[in-house]
């Protein structure tokens, strides 16, 4: 595997794995919340899985166990740490990769939307690159088959995430509420850290018009960064601070990392196509 | 790199088309479980009248004022990395989101109080008693779809459902 390569698959593992850790622990402290007073409690959310078979069914409720999944969230940390420290390995992929499905579906279907999302891609791109390098081609030889498998990854994470960043933008600019800046101040007054102060300047239309052109034009302009290293640098340093506005406003703190899981394998893309 | 180029705005093109062309929505109850693998393109991408959720106290002197049951955090810089009250917070507002849409979905003699998302939401609105009501031995909730930007009305919007009267 050459040295860019490299780089690029243990920064999506360490990224990712700071992730995990930061979901993980939450996981932990919300355990009250899933048991039998809880408001997903288990009683209440299986009538979700009636369609299912006895035997899956048996699955879902050996792992909706209060100690099970309390074994199951250590577990999930350490693979984590394992994650950052040593790189990521078929056993350890699995065990996220599917671990991740399971505790989604104890939180009926979905916990914190974008970043569960997010998440579940860059772990697949993680996935997909161990298993190659694990049970790849073996006529290539195992440096070859690390390689194709940690770029198939990477590319994979990369369309994600691009995509995601477009799309959302473009719907943005679609809507006129947008446009106008009207559609910030609203989001921002109904967010769990809102309403936004009488006095914010973010009331301000220009304020508020700026700030909504500056997200559309951002989000939307992602095509162009894949056409050049610097500019794709520069989209990634902008979505820091992006995310961050997004947890300060929004309240999504899982977003910053989850995403900035995504950024080595933009960069990554970004070089290729212009190498 | 022309061909790249090429490649990148075939793609980000159909990307556009795919936006302004509607589809049909597909449903199934795997679907809904496994939903975190379907990317949702269009979070916050069009303000609208969104549920939310009211709470009464009913006591022998009669009905109370509805009151929002909605909850509200202060940022910390902490929480970029420990923020589980408010991610639960945000989880609970997506069922609200979710008894709407089930509510949508009901044929008109159906049990709303055996949807699962009715269920929880109960709980969710138990769990706020404490907080909003004092003293009373009954409690009735509603959900209404309120327009943007007008979070705290309760006699704004549609009325999308009223509980029946329950024990606290």
């Amino acid at each position: 595997m050459d040295d860019l390569t490299h780089i690029c698959l243990r920064l999506t593992e360490v990224f990712l794995g700071f992730s995990l850790l930061v979901q993980t622990s939450e996981f932990l402290y919300l355990r009250q919340a899933l048991g039998p007073d809880g408001t997903f409690a288990y009683r209440i959310q299986r009538q979700d899985l009636s369609h299912i078979g006895p035997q899956s069914r048996w699955l879902f409720d050996l792992m909706a166990n209060e100690t099970v999944y309390f074994l199951h969230l250590l577990a999930r940390l350490a693979a984590a740490i394992s994650l950052i420290i040593f790189g990521s390995s078929s056993g350890v992929m699995v065990f996220l990769f599917v671990g991740t499905i399971l505790i989604l579906i104890r939180w009926r279907g979905a916990f914190n939307g974008g970043s569960d999302f997010m998440t579940i891609v860059v772990l697949t791109g993680l996935l997909v690159s161990a298993l190659y390098s694990s049970f790849g081609d073996a006529s290539t030889g195992a440096s070859t088959g690390a390689s194709t498998g940690a770029r198939a990854g990477l590319f994979y994470i990369a369309i994600h995430s691009a995509t995601s960043y477009f799309i959302s933008g473009w719907v943005k600019l679609l809507s006129a509420d947008w446009r106008s800046g009207r559609a910030l101040v609203w989001f921002l007054d109904d967010s769990v850290f809102g309403p936004l102060p009488e006095t914010s300047r973010l009331r301000l239309p220009a304020i508020a018009l700026t700030g909504s052109w500056a997200f559309i034009l951002w989000e939307a302009s992602i095509p162009l960064a894949l056409l050049d290293v610097w500019l794709m640098a520069v989209f990634c340093l902008i979505g820091l601070v992006f995310h961050f506005l997004v947890y300060w406003y929004l309240g999504l703190n899982r977003f910053l990392a989850a995403w900035i899981a995504s950024y080595p394998a933009l960069i990554f893309t970004a070089l290729q196509l212009t190498a | 790199m022309l061909a790249t180029a090429l490649l990148a705005t075939l793609y980000f093109g159909f990307l556009m088309a795919a936006l302004i062309v509607q589809s049909r929505e597909v449903r199934h109850p795997w679907l809904f479980l496994l939903r975190s693998f379907l990317p949702n393109w269009r979070f916050y991408s069009a303000p609208g009248p969104s549920p939310r959720l009211f709470v009464r106290a009913h006591s022998e002197t009669g009905l109370g004022e509805w009151q929002l049951i909605y909850p509200r955090f202060r940022p910390k810089l902490l929480g970029l990395v420990f923020n589980p009250k408010v991610n639960l917070a945000l989880a609970e507002m997506n069922l609200i989101d979710h008894l709407a849409s089930d509510l949508n979905d009901c044929v008109h003699d159906s049990d709303v109080a055996e949807l699962v998302s009715y269920q929880m939401v109960e709980r969710v609105v138990r769990q706020a008693l404490p907080n909003l009501l004092a003293g009373g031995r009954h409690f009735q909730f509603c959900l209404r779809a309120i327009p943007s930007g007008r979070l705290s009305s309760s006699d704004e919007g549609d009325m999308l459902m009223i509980s029946a009267i329950l024990d606290i």
